[in-house]
């Protein structure tokens, strides 16, 4: 497995033990679905948590007001790219 | 425990002077004329709930039956109203006999009372009230609850035997008719009214505690007038007498009607509809509820072939449970028309549940709508229509709020704000041209459902109706997670054949119920847990409560637990578990490296874990003395998000008790087997082995089981 598929199938068991999203197994995380409209249903505190979870566990901090953050959150692949650039742990 | 009681009224001792002569007449409902003029009034009518009313029966004719004595595994016997009596009399001695000091020994001094029977409520009752005490009654016995109790209480009432004399009374003592510690005279001495007392119906009888889903219980206190000015209205609507030869019901024994309960009568609607009404009318009642569908049945059929009708008092979460069709035609077969009417009450009674319970019980099933604080309001049949009838007495009004006035209510003369919505239904005009007296209603749901998930107000109702209107959607609940901040959960009921088997299955469902509210709702107000359920596990009330709540969504702090959606029984000894395979178990992991999937051990522990709840006669199973698997199989693999039923059944044989399981889902079998326990010989037991535990199946585990 490269190491982005396991940063991958890191952050999906992430975004599930963090947003307790019961019903959801990482297979059912599609790489390049959004998030936060359709795909995963994900809302404004599934965001706030999630940026906690990030900071805690990469030591990245995102600016909760910057528009940047939503595309950051995007997808998963975006989610990806952002810790990929900027994790300090 | 020895507080002033702070609500006795000064002048507590005058009733003991005035013994009214006059005898008010228990048949007769109390004049309504004056239940809404004066406190003053109210204050002066004499209640037949006391000695006016039962202890007359009683000396009119002894030996009719009071009550039918229910044994395990033995036919009902009947208890004559003198041996009732008899009883009553023991427990005014049991309370002679405390230390002179007792504060409980005074007139007005407060009793919890906590009895698992209706025999031993009714005894306990009848005797505080001819002391002139007054009787609180939790809606449970657990220790947070009576402790908060025993502070304003003067103290909590012993259990009373099975058949409902004083701990110290029953066995050896109660067959001498003296009391060891006391010279005095023991229940079997003639009884002899120890009070004349004529109290007046102003007179506080009570206090009940409101079952509340969230909060703290609050407590409520009623008056014998409120009491009887219900009892009337009751009588006035529901005769239980059955001859129609006018026969005097209250001096001649009743032949026609019994009183069967499957509802707590520690709560207004069972204590007034299963205890007080039989009571104050002299028909004969069930000496304890009948928690299981079997046990009615029994009861039914033996009643019936005395030639007895018998009067339901039951609730929607029982209703619903009544046998499907093919064990549905015992119930019915036998109760052939031998079943007068059935009430339902504590929650409105879903219309299909309804239909059945009219079919298999083959009576008029009459819902009663009220609360704790305000008594009956209204009533209904589905069988004729879904609109609410208010009760005779009651007065309604929908605007500013919908509201209700009556002679139930601690103050009659003023309105009393109820939290449901409701709206009148346009008036029909009779054959004659006149207008209905009473304004019929729909109920529609709490006005009191707006949450604030995260700084947005969230009506709940509202998503309530977006999800009702789903087409597999039969009923829904939704509410604020108490152990996850801003988040929704939602209780789905559906259909059987609707229900998600899987995890596809599941996660498609809840994708589309989600997608539904999307249009209408901030993101915040979709609900983030949910569980899909074929009935909502209701309490013995009916009530939707924090229990079920919590053991609904308990996986979710215990990734050890299957996910509860509901369990059904037979009996003490028979408990049926549904349930979902969580994908956060924590023990799907490391079996095969693909397959997340449920070890057999893991299985083999649910099963232990259901079978440690169970009662034999009163008895369970001790882990110390398990003694080894018994034909255990393992079938089909048991993957995350199956759903599945896990029935387990407690059985004595002669080497002792055994557990049998089976665990099966759609996809078949996955595991069933026996556990084995070795022989009971110490006792486990608690002090009356022969009594099954009355706790309703649907109470919270028992401790051992966690």
């Amino acid at each position: 497995m490269s190491d982005s598929a396991k940063l991958e199938l890191e952050l999906k068991q992430l975004i599930i033990d963090t947003l307790e999203l019961e019903d959801i197994t990482p297979d059912d995380i599609v790489a390049d679905e959004p998030l936060f409209v359709d795909g995963l249903g994900l809302d404004s505190i599934d965001a706030l948590e999630l940026g906690l979870a990030l900071q805690k566990q990469y030591g990245i901090t995102l600016d909760a007001e910057a528009e940047d953050t939503r595309a950051h959150f995007a997808s998963l692949n975006a989610l990806r790219e952002l810790v990929e650039a900027r994790r300090e742990r | 425990m020895d507080t002033p009681g702070v609500d006795t009224p000064p002048d507590e001792f005058d009733f003991l002077k005035s013994c009214l002569p006059h005898m008010s007449d228990a048949r007769q409902p109390a004049s309504r004329a004056t239940a809404r003029s004066t406190e003053q009034d109210a204050a002066q009518r004499a209640t037949s709930l006391i000695h006016q009313g039962w202890r007359q029966l009683a000396r009119l004719a002894p030996a009719a039956p009071a009550c039918w004595l229910a044994s395990p595994g033995q036919p009902l016997r009947p208890l004559s109203r003198a041996e009732l009596m008899a009883r009553v009399d023991a427990w005014h001695q049991w309370l002679d006999n405390l230390p002179a000091a007792h504060a409980g020994r005074r007139p007005g001094a407060r009793w919890v009372l906590f009895q698992p029977t209706t025999l031993g409520a009714c005894v306990q009752l009848l005797a505080l009230w001819e002391r002139g005490m007054l009787a609180v009654l939790p809606g449970d016995d657990r220790p947070e609850t009576l402790a908060r109790l025993a502070e304003s209480s003067d103290g909590k009432l012993p259990e009373t035997s099975a058949a409902g004399w004083p701990p110290e009374q029953s066995g050896a003592l109660s067959s001498t008719g003296t009391l060891s510690s006391t010279d005095s005279v023991g229940s079997t001495a003639a009884p002899n009214t120890p009070f004349e007392i004529t109290p007046d119906g102003g007179r506080l009888a009570l206090e009940l505690c409101t079952s509340g889903s969230t909060g703290e219980p609050l407590r409520i206190a009623k008056r014998f007038d409120q009491l009887e000015a219900e009892l009337a209205v009751h009588r006035a609507l529901w005769p239980l007498a059955t001859d129609a030869s006018g026969t005097d019901s209250a001096s001649e024994p009743s032949t026609g009607a019994v009183s069967l309960s499957q509802v707590s009568h520690q709560h207004i609607y069972g204590l007034l509809v299963s205890l007080l009404r039989p009571l104050s009318e002299g028909v004969p009642f069930l000496s304890e509820a009948c928690h299981y569908p079997e046990q009615l049945a029994a009861a039914i059929a033996q009643l019936s072939g005395l030639g007895h009708r018998c009067q339901l008092v039951s609730s929607p979460a029982q209703l619903a449970r009544l046998p499907q069709a093919s064990d549905g035609s015992r119930v019915a077969g036998q109760a052939q028309a031998q079943v007068l009417r059935v009430f339902s009450s504590g929650a409105p009674l879903p219309a299909e549940a309804a239909r059945h319970a009219e079919n298999c019980l083959q009576a008029p099933v009459i819902e009663i709508y009220g609360s704790t604080e305000t008594g009956g309001i209204a009533h209904r049949r589905q069988h004729e229509t879904s609109d609410w009838t208010p009760l005779p007495e009651v007065e309604i009004r929908f605007s500013p709020a919908f509201a209700v006035r009556s002679p139930f209510l601690e103050q009659p003369d003023q309105w009393w704000q109820q939290a449901d919505n409701a709206a009148p239904v346009a008036a029909e005009t009779s054959s004659q041209g006149e207008q209905q007296a009473a304004p019929r209603f729909q109920l529609l749901g709490r006005s009191d459902r707006l949450v604030k998930l995260a700084g947005k107000r969230v009506s709940l109702s509202a998503v309530e109706r977006c999800l009702s209107a789903q087409a597999e959607v039969l009923e829904v609940r939704c509410l604020p997670m108490p152990t996850r901040d801003h988040r929704l959960g939602a209780v789905v009921v559906m259909d059987e054949s609707a229900l998600p088997q899987d995890h596809a299955s599941r996660r498609d469902l809840i994708a589309r119920l989600r997608r539904a509210l999307m249009p209408g709702f901030e993101r915040i107000a979709l609900p983030r847990y949910w569980r899909f359920v074929t009935r909502l596990p209701l309490n013995a009330q009916g009530k939707f409560t924090a229990d079920s709540v919590a053991r609904l969504f308990a996986d979710l702090d215990d990734h050890r637990l299957p996910r509860w959606l509901g369990e059904t029984s037979s009996g003490p000894q028979q408990l049926t578990l549904e349930a979902e395979v969580p994908d956060s178990l924590c023990y799907l992991e490391g079996h095969f490296a693909d397959q997340p999937l449920v070890p057999g051990v893991v299985m083999l522990k649910w099963a232990r874990d259901l079978g440690r709840r169970l009662r034999l006669a009163g008895v369970g199973v001790q882990e110390s003395r398990f003694q080894r698997l018994e034909r255990i199989k393992f079938s089909n693999l048991l993957l995350p998000g199956m759903r599945f039923t896990l029935a387990a059944t407690l059985v004595a044989d002669s080497h002792g008790l055994r557990v049998d399981f089976r665990l099966e889902s759609r996809a078949g079998l996955h595991a069933s087997g026996r556990l084995r326990y070795g022989a009971e010989t110490d006792s486990a037991a608690d002090s009356s082995p022969l009594s099954p535990p009355l706790s309703s199946p649907q109470t919270t585990p028992t401790p051992e089981a966690s």
